[in-house]
């Protein structure tokens, strides 16, 4: 991996735990208080050790009205760069809005991050849901599972697929069980045999293994008894190519906070389930809760974004998302060949007997995420 | 792509940031009052606007507080830092997002802004502290491990690296003058020495016309030259260009004795001895066109004279050069480089042509080009007119008027086609015909 190159692209080991103590030491109470209060003179009058009327005449002083400008207009456009100032801002922004460029890609932030950001301002959970004061929040991306060749494809953008908020003291379980991936949700098997008795047992249910690898931890996922202990290979290899020379530890997932991992912000971790599909999660921010923060526990880890899907649609009538993907199928003329349920069933059957020689599987769509949130 | 996203954040703001703060510390006070005059005086609010998308508002804030924060810590004077809490203040609360982006602050910042409070209330600056009190009250601070959100890989450049990129953007200059400069003046005196010498030689004020073979004023029509470039420059995108040579800038610079001068001009001659020693690849389709190089023709022109008086044939293999190969297409670079060269050279070389330099228009050009692409090129904007013609012709018919509007409406199409044309045909006919005159002028 290229450190050197990029060092200074994440953080210097953090323990959670240890920036919330440093955080209510250097900070007051009122500071981390998960409610806004409202600006009282009172309460001004108090902390500044001054009258009442002095606090009011700083208020006309510094109030809002004095930052209006003289060209400042309500009705004014944002999308439009204000002439007849000096500012040498708007002057490298209007040239630049000039050069045409592709303004929607070359922003750090979607759409929908931004209308996640606040979306949950204003719920009211019942107080037993609150989130406990003094709380860290973390900020995870989890990005696409990649098994190109990283060397061959250097160029090649990891694809994020979502970004969580999650709650210091939440286990790492919660965050394992809200990561969505196709992977957990595939059929496994053939059934061109029988199409029409398919059964709705997703991978995720038969295959509950995963781990999280973190700063050379690895965190299993040991709730249920038949889970298996998938790095187990992973360290014996270790063992075995570096003897001596420090080996990999493991610990169960569901023991673990949040608040007690050492992380690297902005380092790659690794999120690996359903035997091989290996996700690279970055644990991107690390702050305190704040009183814009959705309120309740319950709503935790939070999607703040994800990547649209393009689903796949049928090859036949090309409305309809597919639902089965064909191998060596004599029928089609692509192999894997996509299509939807009904276009599926005419074309390769009649009377339920196969009419040509194939290999059909059920194919879950990636678009099934697309479903709104919020 | 990347340098683009790069100008989408925050820049320019630290320019903005500090010149307010330079009006501000220039008040020599630190009232709230004198600031929020100079935030109107400057219309520092719209600032924001410009953005299209919240998202992109987000951004841009972001990144104005991370420039704005620098302000606040200790190298600054306290009355920078008071300004740029104002500044803060100001931006934060005209910010156009809803709800409000927060104040990213590590806790190590916080710590040196608590203790600048602390001697803020000692001082008794009531609007400092009433300032400083609301944001912290109004949950304006976002406390954080680091000051930006990290990614692995995914680089970040600082918003005042990207204002520094960007400055030197703005100040980004063409070292044409500053290589040329001496070069000049040195042309200059060896002119005005030859123009002596010729006065004295003909006895009188005024040098015999018989030896009158080089243009006066040279070195000005140079300048003059370069001076033109230098417009088209800036008119155009010369980024790239002008990022390219600033190695060279430097070392141009430095040096002020005859003996690092000297260094410097052989150092340039191997510049442009590279420059012009290596060609571009030319297509496997289309190398046989190229079976002698045209570079062998332009370094002849800056062989010594004497070389090139000798005898007749060989100018005429050299027009024959130039007959067979494909015709470049030239950009304005280029085009005063030659001119630059054609006019030393006929400086170094003087003949008895060189009075005639207004190119007269009516010279034959030679018909065969094999240019194919032109050709295409060419034939595009002929069909676009044509089509163009019709259509007008189209609706001048529509207006009532029946035949007579259509005929004469067609005749002006066609006038303009052909109009259109010829300003076309122009620009590939001068290159050539300027060349020519240069091999005339060496005949």
């Amino acid at each position: 991996m290229e450190v050197a190159s990029s060092s200074e692209t994440f953080s210097p080991q953090v323990h959670v735990q240890g920036f919330v103590d440093e955080a209510v030491k250097t900070l007051d109470v009122s500071d981390l208080y998960s409610k806004r209060d409202i600006l009282k003179s009172v309460t001004y009058a108090a902390a500044m050790g001054v009258s009442i009327e002095t606090v009011d005449e700083l208020k006309s002083v510094c109030s809002m009205e004095t930052l209006k400008c003289p060209l400042e207009d309500v009705h004014r456009d944002a999308a439009e760069v204000p002439t007849g100032t000096e500012l040498v801002t708007l002057g490298l922004r209007k040239r630049y809005l000039d050069s045409k460029p592709n303004i929607n890609k070359n922003c750090k932030f979607t759409v929908l991050s931004w209308n996640q950001e606040h979306a949950y301002q204003d719920v009211k959970p019942p107080p037993e849901r609150e989130v406990k004061p003094q709380s860290a929040v973390l900020q995870v991306a989890v990005f696409h599972p990649s098994k190109k060749n990283r060397q061959k494809h250097k160029g090649k953008r990891m694809r994020l697929a979502q970004e969580y908020r999650v709650l210091g003291y939440q286990k790492l379980t919660d965050l394992r069980d809200a990561i969505t991936c196709i992977a957990d949700h595939t059929i496994a098997g053939e059934y061109s045999e029988r199409p029409c008795n398919v059964p709705d047992i997703r991978a995720k249910d038969i295959y509950k293994s995963a781990y999280f690898f973190i700063e050379n931890v690895f965190y299993n996922d040991l709730r249920y008894e038949d889970n298996r202990d998938l790095s187990k290979n992973v360290r014996e290899w270790k063992q075995n190519k570096h003897e001596g020379k420090g080996s990999y530890t493991t610990q169960n997932m569901e023991d673990v906070k949040f608040n007690d991992l050492h992380i690297r912000l902005g380092y790659p971790y690794l999120y690996c389930h359903q035997g091989d599909c290996e996700h690279m999660i970055i644990f991107k921010d690390l702050r305190m809760f704040h009183a814009d923060d959705c309120r309740d526990e319950g709503l935790y880890p939070l999607m703040v974004d994800r990547y649209r899907f393009r689903r796949q649609m049928c090859r036949v009538c090309a409305t309809f998302t597919a639902k089965w993907v064909t191998y060596d199928d004599q029928l089609a003329e692509e192999s894997p060949c996509f299509f939807c349920d009904i276009c599926f069933k005419a074309l390769h059957y009649k009377d339920q007997t196969k009419l040509a020689d194939f290999e059909a599987y059920p194919y879950v769509d990636m678009g099934i995420f697309n479903i709104a949130i919020v | 792509m990347r340098s683009k996203g790069v100008m989408s954040g925050a820049v320019g703001l630290r320019t903005d940031c500090e010149r307010l703060l330079q009006l501000f510390t220039e008040t020599n006070s630190v009232r709230y009052e004198q600031f929020s005059a100079l935030w109107r005086q400057t219309n520092f609010s719209l600032i924001h606007y410009g953005r299209k998308e919240a998202r992109q508002q987000r951004e841009f804030i972001e990144g104005a507080f991370q420039i704005v924060l620098n302000f606040l810590l200790p190298p600054y004077s306290f009355q920078v830092r008071v300004g740029a809490l104002y500044l803060l203040y100001g931006l934060y609360y005209t910010q156009l997002n809803k709800p409000k982006v927060k104040i990213r602050m590590t806790l190590k910042t916080w710590c040196e802004l608590v203790v600048f409070h602390q001697e803020v209330t000692e001082q008794q600056h009531l609007d400092v502290d009433f300032v400083f009190r609301t944001l912290r009250m109004d949950k304006a601070f976002l406390f954080t491990a680091t000051p930006t959100q990290l990614i692995f890989g995914k680089k970040e450049k600082l918003p005042d690296d990207e204002d520094r990129e960007n400055d030197q953007l703005k100040e980004q200059q063409s070292i044409l003058p500053q290589v040329l400069g001496e070069s000049l003046e040195q042309l200059q005196d060896i002119h005005e020495k030859y123009h002596n010498m010729k006065c004295e030689l003909g006895g009188g004020g005024r040098p015999d016309p018989s030896l009158e073979v080089v243009k006066t004023g040279i070195a000005e029509s140079i300048a003059e030259k370069i001076h033109k470039y230098e417009e088209w420059r800036k008119s155009t995108k010369g980024r790239t260009r002008g990022r390219k040579r600033p190695a060279s800038e430097d070392e141009s610079t430095m040096d002020e004795g005859l003996v690092e001068s000297r260094k410097r001009a052989s150092r340039i001659a191997q510049i442009k001895g590279k420059s012009y020693g290596t060609f571009a690849k030319v297509p496997r389709s289309i190398r046989y066109m190229q079976q002698e190089t045209t570079t062998s023709d332009e370094d002849e022109e800056w062989l010594p004279s004497t070389s090139r008086k000798k005898g007749k044939g060989k100018k005429k293999i050299i027009q024959a050069r130039t007959k067979k190969t494909p015709p470049r297409c030239k950009s304005p670079t280029q085009k005063i480089r030659e001119e630059t060269r054609r006019l030393i050279a006929s400086a170094i070389q003087p003949t008895a042509s060189s009075s005639e330099e207004v190119p007269p228009k009516k010279k034959p050009t030679p018909k065969k080009r094999p240019t194919p692409k032109k050709g295409k090129k060419k034939t595009k904007p002929k069909i676009k007119v044509k089509i163009e013609a019709e259509k007008r012709g189209k609706r001048e018919a529509k207006k009532k008027d029946g035949r007579k509007r259509q005929k004469t409406s067609e005749s002006h199409g066609e006038g303009t086609s052909s109009m259109s044309d010829s300003p076309k045909k122009a620009p590939r006919k001068s290159p050539k015909s300027t060349g020519r005159k240069a091999r005339k002028k060496r005949a």
